[in-house]
This record gives structure tokens, sequence and C-alpha cells, in this order.
């Protein structure tokens, strides 16, 4: 976790995949703090957006810890203008949206997730060769 | 009734392994949740090249598990230790590769309605009816309700 699902209007180049996939995993590690090894994300192809959007985005971001409302709201809007700008789009084609879970509902690695921006997690991303 | 969601990535299992690997989730479910209430399983079964792990493309194991409101935290996380293990064994993979969550009801009503409200309005029946055939002739004809990963 985090994990961010694309539902995206039609099918997306490999090149351009990549660029996405690589620029979300930039925004959230710099946003969060958190180790890349913990960003997934998935492409679903051909889905019925609304008539402007290419691509909307649903992420399932840890909360707690060091994250607050305000945080939340910054990875939200720089996510948004990083994955418009890899798929060489506005913002307006972009749907975006988060929800919260736990960090303490997750296992990911093999033990159950610290509080973002905890020693733990920093502990947990080195074991796992962040 | 409660949910289970797995995403696992295409041609890594056989029909008759994930119909196993359902199997010994929902009994662990059973188990481990002291409930003999059936549990509703759905897959996607992703294509190669559409997940990626830390900027890489990666073959994911994840499982949304629900559970009741405000359950036991601390029955939560030895119980997705558990989940974890036997994901993990009954699919062959390592310790460290599944993503699991164990979720409210209400977290779980939350995501799977976030994902239907990205849909153009007048498509989201069409999606859910869709989405229900699609996993209904997957069940008849493979053995496990199959989500459509691309429409």
């Amino acid at each position: 976790m985090p994990l961010y699902n694309l539902a995206c209007r039609s099918s997306l180049a490999a090149e351009t995949r990549q660029k996405v996939a690589t620029a979300i995993m930039h925004t959230h590690c710099d946003q969060t703090g958190a180790p890349a090894q913990f960003v997934n994300v998935v492409f679903m192809d051909n889905y019925p957006l609304p008539s402007e959007q290419t691509v909307s985005v649903l992420g399932g971001v840890r909360t707690g810890g060091n994250r607050t409302p305000e945080s939340i709201r910054r990875l939200k809007d720089a996510l948004h203008n990083a994955i418009a700008e890899a798929l060489g789009e506005s913002t307006t084609a972009v749907g975006m949206s988060l929800v919260g879970i736990p960090s303490n509902w997750i296992v990911e690695g093999g033990e159950v997730m610290p509080e973002p921006g905890s020693e733990e997690e920093q502990a947990v991303a080195q074991a796992h060769g962040a | 009734m409660p949910k289970m969601l797995f995403t696992i990535p295409e041609g890594r299992f056989s029909d008759s392994q994930i119909v196993a690997v359902q199997a010994e989730m929902v009994a662990r479910y059973q188990h481990l949740m002291q409930s003999n209430d059936a549990v509703l399983c759905f897959w996607s079964v992703l294509p190669q090249g559409q997940s990626y792990v830390a900027g890489q493309q990666d073959d994911i194991y994840i499982a949304l598990i629900e559970v009741p409101e405000n359950f036991n935290q601390e029955h939560r996380e030895e119980l997705l230790l558990k989940f974890n293990e036997a994901f993990a064994e009954a699919a062959g993979i390592s310790l460290e590769k599944p993503l699991i969550t164990m979720a409210d009801s209400s977290k779980v009503d939350e995501y799977l309605s976030a994902n239907r409200n990205r849909l153009k309005s007048f498509s989201k029946l069409s999606f859910l009816i869709g989405t229900m055939v699609h996993a209904y002739r997957s069940k008849k004809q493979h053995g496990f309700a199959a989500l459509p990963t691309n429409l």
C-alpha cells in the first residue's frame, strides 16, 4: 500500500504506462517519504469514464502517523499534476480520488504495515531492500 | 455476506489452482472468524504489463478481506498474518509477496462505491450488470467468479 488503480478510457501504450507508474512512485515517495517498494500501480482498460477524462485514478493510501488531511490533499494534488504530465494531458483529463486505510489493517512484505513516517516504517523498508 | 476480492497475475495459476486457493482462504476465514457464513469471492486476473511495483513491471498478489464493522484490532493483526501465510502457501508464493487488507464493511463499501462513481453516470448500472454477468459466466465456466479487468 499504496495501491493506485487506474481505469483508462482505452489501452495505454506500454511506454505511457511506464511513465505514469514511475511518476506515481516518485510523487508518492516525495510527498510521503514512504519506501518505493510499497507503491503498487494497476492499469485497467476500456472503462466508460466521464467525457472529459481519459484516466481515472482510485488510490488506496495509508492513514495515521504523520499524515494529516492537509498532507493527503497535497499528495492528491501532486499526483493529479504528475499523472496528467506523464500522460501529456491536462489535469481535467484525469479523475482522482483517494480512500484512506489505517496502516494496521494491512499486511505487506510479510508484516503488518507500520504507521506512515514512523521509525518502524524505515526499518521495514531497510529490511526489504529499500 | 462478507466478501474477499483477489487480484492475481494472468497465467500464474490454472483454474483448478485458483479454485483451490479460494477454498483454502474461505475455510481459513470461517475457521479464524469462527463463522459458518458463506463468503463471496471475486477474482481480478491482471494481464502481463498492467501491474507495477516500485515503478517497475511486476506481478502483484492482492487480497481485500471484509470483516465486521469495528473489528477488534488485536484480533485483526493476528488474523492478517495468518491470512498472509495462508494466501502465500496456497498460491505458492513467498510470504513477502501478498498485499492483504482486512477492512471493515464500511471501508469496503466506500472503496467499491468510489470505484463505481468514477464511471460515466449512465454507464454505472450497465457496468454493475456486466460485471455480475461476467462473474456468473466465469463461475460456471472456470469455477471461480472473475471480474473483468479490461472491459
